[in-house]
């Protein structure tokens, strides 16, 4: 029974509150960490299997609505890779969170990793939506888990309200679907593909890019990551670029025959590389660790994107994969600094010293990693990705190659430049799930060899590899120089100057003041509902101004009223007259 | 054969005789004098309803009569009591007999089968309501009785000019052959009747002197100005009208017209009335005009329904006035000061409430029931639109039947509660006679 | 034992009398009185789902068909269930009202919980209008005398409006007499294809004013916002938890299940209609500054997918139509009484003049957010089946109500918001010495939450208990 492995999440939520509140991480991790034996037991046993399991939720209009669970490699390694990261995760914020009140925190976080697995291992879309809907959540309340300052919480609600509109579209596309084939399974529905009309299908991708591109960070919809980063930092690991923004990129990987068949790939890669473009550049010019990550997590949820878009759905599987992996690495080398130094600014950190720090040589392999520097896993990753790309889209590869190398190293240089040095604060709860990241990143570029038993993929060493490869090295060196030497300073403020243009076209100002119109055509709608409703007072109000008047009439004169008298008999006479 | 018109007439020689007898004999306690009115008055009511026949058949002769009757007589056996504990009959000496001749009056309206006869009836009930409402003999109540009487000698005046020229066009007054008509003078003469009906019935705009004289009589009479004078005037309408004068589609119209008029027309002024006692004198000008729609429509259904309105409003309005009166005499006279009315009495209270449910409408008071009956025959003659117009004077109805409800406060918590005056016996009677009102504003539900 | 249904009316009015007697006696608070007696018809209700009802019926008067009679039809239950409880639990919760103590509102209260629970379940349409005039006449009253602000204008308003709605109504049930000779809701289904194609137009187009009114959608909605802040929380609960569905109820039951092609007829004008009304809603919501009357057009944007719903005429989606009433009813129930402690302990309805309460007041934040979420249909909870099967039915009926998802988009924007601006943020300098709720708001909140998850987890037992043509 695949549900299973949700359970010891699920329980381990309902449990905590019983618990006091020191012992809130032991229930979380014990309940994580069944999951974890629990998937690594079915991925073991039912590796190359596909088993199907359903549950009807009701029966509406002869209509069954079912959720439904399927057990296959991809689900079973996702929600492996799930509930390790979280394990990770979880011991990284026994560290981290230890002055935080903490059962809430883990709650919050035992929520959501119930959550995740059940959203991988979801066949039905309902399903889907049902656990997309809670990651939603719970990244809105985990975001804004200090909700006694400003920007948590509004961070929180915008990153609510953005990923809504994915919810939203997923929602209309998964009723749009049901209603062509009336059923919510997955597989189910790609079977029967041929029968949905064409501009259905458009419609339908559209509307699945959509919720993809939200929930993954990319281009319109972005910025709601940037300011996630405001959440404490096990959780923008395990959230922002683990596993829930990957959910996006996971959706796209589900619904891909979809968004073939209805042609739109292009778009998907359109889009990918606009995103990573932006993401680039503004990662240049950011001064704060934890949100050049964020950017760097943009960039590469838009390389599983163009993964996707070239139907490369192994190379996106195995992207996520070592991203996880590297990207949760560098994350908690953040959290060690910000604990450390009290701060994410990156020229602070370097102020006050941190050259000697235990993290030197994990961040080293996380930032080689990210650059694609063989033999780190990304390298792998990347030749994996590359494999359907045409000739353009390989160009364009390798120079955000280039970029990323440049941005990750600027990074680097800066933050570890200072020949001062101050102790960093050293735990077992933080070096484990480091040095195990590490270690995984350094060598986790091999099981690309043996991906293949588990996913179709394939992968190739071209003449645009060795470009890329040139182009990272290139911009590890150019890093080197521009920022730990210092030499031609004026050319870094050229590039910062480029990076603040972008920045000033963000869609962020435009997202604002779509917000602010909204908000604004809101109060003009409540206004005119105002004036609306005091118009029907105001025509009573008249009425009654009308009766007011009319009462002269009535002046208690006994005469005027002999005089009413004739006058209606007369009238009457008349009217009887002209009727005739 | 005992018949209880036969009682009452026969009664008010009684009664007269006992009168002299009393200022002969030098007996100066007029209590025999109001207990033998009452005897009358119910002896007469009993018989009508062991002897009469209480249901409304339709069209069968004079029938429905038997149940108009009941009413009225059960009507006019409360306002009576409710006058008599009152005490304002200890004064005079000529009530007993003049509510008497009233009461018979009205019920030989219903009666009558002949135009001239029932000029006669509604004569002999003027004359006695012109006494009764003077009965006080204050400045206020003479202002009253004259106004009533100037304006009602002109309508009387004109009822039966326009009896003569019916008669010069069918040379008959009977009801059975009015059949055979010259058109010229017959129509003149029936505009003229309708005007001089409209007047006791308070049709605009022959109502004007309504709420001058409501207003200014002691409530008791008013109780009977609006029930049981009103109802004469309604039913003199729907016996000339269903049972003796062919109707044509035009008539229809023009009736239903006046009644439109008058509702739209009363609703507008008691929205805007600060007495209460005016306000509710408008909307008794408004039921009539509901009454006169059923009759306007000239159907069987029309005709029932607009029978059961005037008893429903005939009642309600009783009650209304009873129960106010109970606050009048302790100065309540303005809708502001109507929420001292919780603390004079309970009872007269709920009366006025319940009264004012009725009148708006609301169920599950006989009022609903009315309306329900009155609505049903306008759909069943297909009149959608006037149905509509009158969804809407409903809801502006409701500005001053609800305005008056909230400004009683009722539910205020009662801070006023130790307040609450002792109440004598006296009042204790009358509020018994409103609770008797109350409970047969939900029992004649059965005559629906 | 099969549970008559009388007992619906007998158990309240023997609480009326009880309230009464004990005004004189005052052995008790009111309130316990109240408690006690609608505690004693849930269990009858109860007793009753796991028994079966037996119906009742006596004939009041012959020429007019009317007589007293109450069944249950296919529709009855999960209404009876929201009216049974939702006022019991708000009535619980709402423990600081002013109007707690006094007679008349408990006698009032009492009437139109009765009433409201009638309304369901009469089979003849003469009592089942005299039990709907008696909850507007309750209502009214309860605005009028124990309402704040501009009160006693409010509730004129409120009663201009729905005395409208209960004339169109009146206006149907007469026409349909007049057709079929019967006020008796049995005869009637038997019946109502004899009726005359332009009378049952007129019929239907009366019966959709009565429900357009009084649930209330966008052109009619007028008297909501006055009546929904006039009055005091337990009537807002009232109004928008059980009154605004009676529209809903009686829209499908005559306008629906009397005249389906008709309502097909006019399906998707009205389905425009409708969505107009829930974007119209959604935006208007969003310009509120006070949380009562941002709840209250929130209140009425639900009604317009419940509207959507309906008009649709798919089964489905007005199955869904009912389950997002009865789950409504519990969320925006708890969210009035919510606001209302609230507004106790801080003293305003102003979303922008509070924050930080969070500090102060996790249980009720906790409460509050989970709520929003259930509004917002969260999966798991019990909108979102409502939400889900209506726009899975109407879909296929005209494609373009998904176009009303903005609207919860737009929800979503101003229910964060106003859980931002209340609830998060630094604590004001005011709020310092405010203090968490009681034991037995929890309960209350509580008993909104369980019947919110249970309904959203297993839904069959709303579906299963009613069914739609």
């Amino acid at each position: 029974m695949l549900f299973f492995i949700l359970l010891p999440a699920i329980i381990a939520t309902l449990l905590i509150p019983l618990f006091r509140k020191e012992y809130s991480f032991i229930v979380s991790i014990t309940g994580t960490a069944l999951s974890l034996i629990l998937s690594g037991y079915h991925f073991y046993a039912g590796f190359g299997k596909i088993i199907e399991q359903s549950y009807t939720w009701m029966t509406v209009n002869g209509y069954s609505i079912v959720l439904s669970t399927v057990s296959n490699n991809l689900t079973l390694f996702m929600a492996t890779l799930v509930s390790f990261i979280s394990l990770m995760v979880l011991i990284f914020s026994t560290f981290y969170m230890k002055k935080e009140p903490q059962k809430r925190f883990y709650a919050e976080m035992s929520f959501f990793i119930f959550s995740m697995l059940g959203l991988v291992i979801s066949n039905s879309l309902l399903l889907f939506f049902v656990f997309w809907e809670f990651i939603g959540v719970s990244s809105y309340l985990l975001i804004g888990f200090w909700y006694s300052k400003e920007a948590p919480s509004a961070a929180g609600k915008k990153a609510l309200v953005i990923t809504r509109i994915g919810d939203m579209a997923l929602l209309a596309a998964i009723i749009i679907l049901f209603t062509a084939v009336h059923t919510f399974s997955l597989s189910s529905i790609l079977n029967e593909l041929s029968v949905i009309p064409p501009a259905t299908m458009a419609i339908v991708s559209v509307l699945l890019i959509t919720a993809a591109f939200s929930k993954a960070a990319q281009f319109p919809f972005y910025t709601w990551l940037i300011d996630a980063m405001e959440g404490p930092t096990p959780v923008s690991a395990l959230l922002h670029s683990a596993t829930m923004v990957a959910a996006g990129a996971y959706l796209a990987v589900l619904v891909l025959p979809i968004i073939q068949s209805a042609g739109m790939t292009g778009l998907v890669t359109g889009f990918g590389f606009l995103t990573s473009l932006i993401a680039a550049f503004l990662a240049l010019r950011e001064r704060h660790f934890k949100k050049i990550l964020a950017y760097s997590t943009m960039e590469s949820l838009a390389f599983m994107f163009l993964a996707i878009g070239t139907a490369n759905t192994g190379g996106a599987v195995f992207y996520l994969f070592t991203h996880a992996v590297f990207k949760s690495l560098l994350f908690f080398v953040s959290g060690v600094l910000a604990l450390s130094f009290g701060t994410y600014d990156i020229y602070k950190i370097k102020s006050r010293g941190s050259r000697k720090s235990w993290v030197l040589i994990p961040s080293l392999i996380g930032f080689l990693s990210l650059s694609a520097i063989p033999p780190f896993m990304s390298f792998f990753a990347h030749l994996s990705i590359t494999y359907g790309f045409n000739f353009y889209e390989n160009v364009g590869f390798v120079v955000i190659s280039f970029l990323t190398a440049l941005f990750a190293f600027r990074a680097f240089f800066i933050i570890f430049s200072s020949n001062r040095s101050r102790p960093t604060l050293k735990d077992p709860a933080a070096y484990f799930p480091v040095y195990i990241l590490a270690a995984v990143s350094s060598v986790g570029g091999s099981f690309l060899l043996f991906f293949n038993n588990l996913l179709p993929i394939q992968y190739r060493l071209d003449m645009f590899s060795y470009l890329s490869l040139v182009a990272a090295a290139l911009g590890i060196y150019m890093a080197l120089e521009l920022f730990y030497y210092k030499k031609a300073s004026r050319m870094v403020a050229k590039l910062y100057l480029l990076s603040d243009r972008i920045a000033n076209y963000r869609y962020d100002n435009i997202l604002l003041y779509t917000g602010n119109s909204i908000v604004g055509f809101g109060e003009v709608v409540a206004e005119f509902d105002n004036v609306l409703a005091r118009s029907f007072s105001r025509l009573a109000a008249s009425a009654m101004y009308l009766s007011s008047k009319s009462r002269r009439i009535q002046n208690g004169d006994a005469l005027s009223y002999i005089d009413a008298i004739f006058i209606g008999m007369v009238a009457l006479l008349l009217l009887v007259v002209v009727m005739l | 054969m005992i018949n209880s018109e036969y009682i009452l007439f026969a009664g008010i020689g009684l009664a007269i005789i006992v009168d002299l007898l009393r200022k002969e004999l030098h007996i100066e306690k007029q209590f025999y004098l109001h207990a033998l009115t009452l005897i009358i008055l119910v002896a007469s009511f009993l018989t009508e309803i062991f002897y009469g026949n209480m249901s409304i058949p339709f069209y069968s002769g004079a029938q429905y009569s038997y149940f108009i009757n009941g009413f009225l007589l059960f009507l006019s056996v409360v306002i009576y009591s409710f006058i008599w504990a009152d005490g304002g009959a200890e004064g005079s000496t000529y009530l007993d007999i003049l509510f008497l001749l009233a009461v018979g009056g009205a019920m030989l309206v219903v009666l009558s089968s002949n135009l001239l006869s029932m000029a006669v009836a509604i004569e002999m009930l003027s004359i006695a309501s012109y006494g009764l409402v003077y009965f006080q003999k204050s400045d206020r109540h003479l202002e009253a009785a004259v106004k009533y009487l100037t304006t009602s000698v002109v309508s009387m005046a004109i009822l039966l000019f326009g009896i003569s020229l019916v008669f010069a066009g069918s040379g008959t007054l009977s009801f059975t052959s009015l059949y055979n008509i010259n058109f010229i003078p017959f129509v003149a003469g029936v505009v003229f009747v309708v005007v001089g009906l409209a007047f006791k019935s308070t049709l605009v705009p022959f109502h004007m002197w309504a709420p001058d004289v409501y207003e200014a009589s002691d409530s008791a009479i008013t109780a009977f100005l609006s029930s049981i004078s009103k109802t004469a005037g309604l039913v003199a309408l729907i016996r000339i009208f269903f049972f003796a004068i062919p109707v044509s589609h035009m008539i229809s119209t023009l009736f239903l017209g006046i009644a439109l008029v008058t509702i739209f027309f009363s609703i507008f002024l008691a929205t805007v009335q600060d007495r209460i006692k005016r306000i509710l004198a408008y909307s008794s000008i408004s039921q009539a005009g509901f009454a006169f729609i059923g009759l306007g429509l000239f159907t069987a259904n029309g005709l029932f329904a607009s029978v059961f309105y005037i008893f429903s409003f005939a009642i309600a309005d009783a009650l209304i006035f009873l129960a106010y009166r109970l606050f009048e005499e302790r100065g309540i006279i303005y809708r502001k000061d109507a929420k001292k009315m919780r603390s004079v009495s309970a009872i007269g209270l709920a009366g006025v409430i319940l009264g004012l449910l009725s009148l708006a409408g609301f169920p599950p008071t006989i009022g609903f029931f009315g309306k329900l009956l009155i609505f049903e025959s306008i759909l069943g003659s297909g009149y959608v639109y006037i149905l509509i117009a009158l969804f809407f004077i409903l809801l502006f109805s409701t500005f001053y039947y609800f305005g008056l409800l909230s400004d009683t406060g009722f539910g205020q918590e009662m801070e006023t509660r130790k307040k609450l005056l002792t109440k004598s016996p006296r009042m204790r009677v009358k509020e018994i006679i409103v609770l008797i009102l109350i409970l047969s504003l939900f029992a004649g539900i059965v005559f629906a | 034992m099969i549970i008559n249904l009388i007992g619906f009316l007998i158990i309240p009015l023997i609480g009326i009398m009880a309230l009464i007697l004990n005004n004189y006696t005052k052995s008790t608070s009111q309130k316990n009185i109240t408690i006690i007696s609608m505690c004693s018809t849930a269990v009858l209700f109860l007793v009753g789902l796991v028994y079966g009802f037996g119906g009742f019926d006596v004939s009041l008067v012959q020429s007019l068909d009317f007589s007293f009679s109450l069944v249950t039809n296919s529709l009855s239950t999960p209404f009876i269930l929201l009216s049974v409880f939702v006022p019991l639990i708000a009535i619980i919760s709402l423990n600081r009202e002013k109007s707690e103590s006094s007679t008349i509102f408990h006698i009032f209260y009492m009437l139109a919980y009765m009433s409201a629970i009638i309304v369901f379940i009469s089979g003849n349409l003469i009592s089942l209008f005299l039990f709907w005039e008696v909850t507007v006449l309750s209502m009214f009253f309860i605005i009028s005398l124990f309402g704040d602000g501009a009160n006693k204008r409010s509730a004129m308003k409120f009663l201009i409006f729905t005395q409208f709605g209960s004339l169109t109504l009146l206006g149907a049930f007469i026409l349909v007499f007049i057709y079929t000779g019967s006020f008796s809701l049995t005869t009637l289904f038997a019946t109502a294809s004899s009726i005359p194609s332009i009378v049952s137009y007129t019929i239907f187009i009366f019966i959709l004013v009565t429900a357009l009114i009084k649930m209330p959608v966008f052109p009619l909605h007028e008297w909501l916002p006055d009546a929904y802040l006039s009055a005091p929380m337990s009537g807002t609960v009232f109004l928008s938890a059980v009154m605004s569905k009676l529209g809903g109820y009686i829209l499908i039951l005559f306008g629906l299940e009397l005249f389906p092609s008709i309502l097909h007829r006019f399906s998707i004008p009205l389905l425009i209609l409708g969505i107009i009304a829930v974007i119209y809603m959604a935006f208007a919501a969003s310009g509120q500054k006070n949380l009562k009357s941002m709840l209250s057009y929130s209140s009425a944007f639900y009604m317009g997918l419940v509207f959507i719903g309906i008009v649709s005429t798919s089964v489905s989606a007005v199955t869904g139509s009912v389950i997002l009433m009865v789950s409504h009813s519990f969320i925006i129930a708890s969210l009035f009484a919510m606001s209302s402690m609230l507004f106790s302990r801080i003293g305003t309805h102003d979303i922008y003049k509070s924050g930080g309460v969070m500090k102060r007041m996790p249980v009720l934040t906790f409460f509050f957010v989970f709520m929003v979420f259930a509004t917002l249909g969260v999966p798991g909870l019990s909108n979102f089946v409502g939400e889900l099967l209506i726009f899975i039915g109407s879909y296929s009926v005209f494609p373009f109500v998904l176009v009303s998802l903005v609207g919860l988009l737009v929800a979503t924007n101003y229910y964060l918001n106003s859980v931002r601006k209340i609830f998060y943020g630094t604590l004001h300098s005011s709020l310092k010495k405010i203090s968490d709720i009681s034991l037995v708001e929890i309960f209350g909140l509580s008993l909104f939450s369980f019947f919110v998850i249970l309904i959203g987890l297993y839904p069959s037992l709303i579906i299963g208990s009613f069914g739609v043509i």
